[in-house]
């Protein structure tokens, strides 16, 4: 009711307002009409109203103007309000293998729940294809290293049909581990590590794109170009996968620990650089949540001989371990009749820890050298079959021409298991052809022993006679 | 298809439709696992063609040279190489090319063939996960 009267009473006001606005126009104020006076009386009558309208407007709209000014300032003031996160080091140049002090200050009751840690100047290049639409992602401009610590207490918060649901990171963290094929898109949204992943979008500028097919790729070619990513977002989440694709394993990006923020918003925690840490410029990131960040503090790391950072494997590793490494294994290679690949690859692995990919497309034409200088000296010595060797080879080489296209396209986890088996199966049957029983039975073998026994005395007596 | 090898006396008949689908097969699914074949091709030759080791090392080696040299070319091409490193690696990897050949010599056929099983071993073990 009391609505309805005021309504009415605001219509009657309006009412009143357009009469009084409207009136003169009207003519009911001027009951004298036809002269020219009079029109001239109108008219100015008709301006001074005009004029006093706009008078009116706009000391009406002064305040509004007027208040305009206070509301920036006002919002000015609330981005200065935005909290001031402190980050600092306690050095500005570490080797890989040093322990970085990362302390800092939050706004008391906040809790800094992610450190973002990644290289800004070494970068490498990084390939993946997307299996469910057959589209080869590539750039060079991934960092060579990244990491994102996340407070071992924190509780993530997700949003689920309308509904935030919560779970402890370390959960959510352990299940994603035990998991091998992982996806780093789910993890860094379950987990909130995405408020802290930030710099790879930052540094990449684009991500060439190629739809492919198998038939292409057996051909030799990625397929055909599609546009590039350039659009942050696209960005932000194919950069990820990309690191996915380089790093593999979970715990390589991504260190669960225990960052302590105290009461009066302190906060320190300790992080290990890896010995094969890349060269260059680094930046480190605290981050309280999606809107609370700090500014990067930065650092470098300095690689020195007999350390060599390798550019696109994007580690840095002592010149003399592959170096041994390689003597050694391709030796017990070249003597078992292979190159020694197969040792040396999981071997840079373990202990340098670099990229699979790229030991592979390293140690593949390393190998190819052992080979090489064991075919001449096994030549010189007999110990050779060309026939034998070239004929196998030829199918060999066919085979091989599907294979290294394939390793881009395909992870063969599933069929190692038949390939191990086999291996083993084998590997028990040559240890068996050892056995003196089996010797004893193969007349053949047996000859070529007493030969060697033969061969072996004869050099012997040739020795102690020369001395 | 047989082939005759002789070897210090010894003639021995190679069965190549075996070796040559053998190869081939052995190539595809080897260069998947990034490795040059060797470990398939040494038991073909040995336990399936029945062959001495002392003539499959050697030969063995010349097999898989070439398909070590296409994948190498086809790494190289997709960006794969870490040219230093492997510039470094191939330091020691000639030099084992020759110091190898001989040890051979002087390693009895049956502890050439034992040390060839402890590699092949070892991969096998790998690729069913159970050593790194």
């Amino acid at each position: 009711m009391n609505e309805r009267l005021n309504l009415s009473r605001l219509k009657e006001d309006l009412m009143r307002l357009d009469l009084g606005i409207t009136m003169p126009f009207s003519g009911k104020f001027l009951p004298n009409k036809g002269t020219l006076c009079d029109e001239l009386v109108q008219g100015s009558t008709y301006l001074s109203c005009f004029f006093v309208f706009f008078l009116l407007l706009s000391f009406l709209a002064y305040p509004v103007f007027g208040q305009e000014k206070p509301m920036e300032a006002k919002a000015l003031q609330k981005a200065s309000e935005k909290p001031i996160i402190e980050v600092k080091l306690d050095k500005s140049v570490y080797k890989g293998g040093d322990t970085i002090q990362i302390t800092g200050k939050v706004p008391p009751g906040m809790k800094v729940n992610f450190i973002e840690i990644a290289s800004t100047e070494a970068k490498v290049q990084v390939g993946r294809l997307d299996r469910k639409e057959f589209k080869f992602y590539l750039t060079k401009e991934v960092p060579a290293f990244y990491t994102i610590i996340i407070n071992e207490d924190y509780v993530a918060k997700v949003e689920k049909n309308g509904t935030v649901e919560e779970r402890p990171v370390k959960e959510i963290y352990a299940k994603f581990k035990a998991d091998k094929k992982w996806k780093i898109g789910e993890f860094l949204k379950q987990t909130n590590a995405d408020f802290a992943y930030i710099t790879p979008p930052k540094l990449i500028s684009e991500i060439k794109v190629w739809k492919t097919s198998i038939v292409r790729t057996i051909i030799g070619s990625r397929g055909e170009p599609l546009p590039s990513l350039t659009d942050k977002k696209d960005i932000k989440k194919e950069s990820a996968r990309l690191l996915q694709a380089r790093m593999r394993k979970l715990e390589k990006l991504f260190v669960l620990q225990k960052i302590t923020t105290n009461e009066d918003g302190t906060f320190s925690v300790n992080f290990k650089l890896p010995e094969n840490a890349p060269k260059g410029a680094f930046s480190v990131i605290a981050v309280v949540d999606k809107e609370i960040k700090s500014e990067p503090a930065k650092f470098t790391c300095d690689v020195s001989f007999p350390k060599y950072y390798f550019p696109v494997a994007g580690t840095s590793v002592n010149l003399f371990g592959p170096l041994i490494l390689a003597l050694a294994i391709c030796t017990f290679g070249v003597i078992m009749g292979a190159g020694g690949g197969f040792i040396l690859n999981p071997l840079l692995i373990l202990i340098y820890d670099i990229p699979h990919p790229v030991v592979a497309g390293s140690v593949m034409p390393s190998v190819l050298f052992s080979q090489g200088a064991g075919i001449y000296n096994y030549s010189k010595i007999g110990f050779i079959n060309l026939k034998l060797g070239i004929t196998v080879g030829i199918f060999m080489a066919l085979g091989g021409f599907f294979g290294p296209l394939l390793n881009q396209f395909i992870t063969l986890a599933e069929y190692k298991f038949v390939f191990g088996i086999v291996l083993l199966i084998l590997a028990a049957l040559m240890f068996w052809q050892t056995t003196p029983g089996y010797i004893e039975k193969s007349k053949k073998e047996k000859a070529i022993l007493e030969e060697f026994k033969r061969r072996a005395a004869a050099a012997k007596a040739q020795r102690e006679q020369k001395s | 298809m047989k082939m005759t090898i002789e070897f210090w006396g010894e003639k021995f008949e190679a069965n190549m439709v075996v070796g040559a689908l053998g190869g081939f097969i052995i190539a595809v699914a080897s260069s998947l696992g990034g490795f040059g074949g060797g470990p398939f091709v040494v038991p073909l030759m040995t336990v399936i063609m029945g062959l001495p080791i002392y003539v499959v090392v050697g030969s063995s080696l010349l097999a898989i040279f070439f398909n070590t040299l296409m994948a190498s070319s086809r790494y190289y091409f997709f960006g794969q190489t870490d040219v230093v490193l492997f510039l470094i690696m191939a330091i020691g990897a000639v030099s084992a090319g020759f110091i190898a050949p001989r040890i051979s010599k002087r390693l009895s056929p049956i502890w050439v063939k034992r040390v060839a099983v402890v590699g092949y071993g070892y991969l096998g073990l790998k690729l069913l996960g159970i050593v790194p």
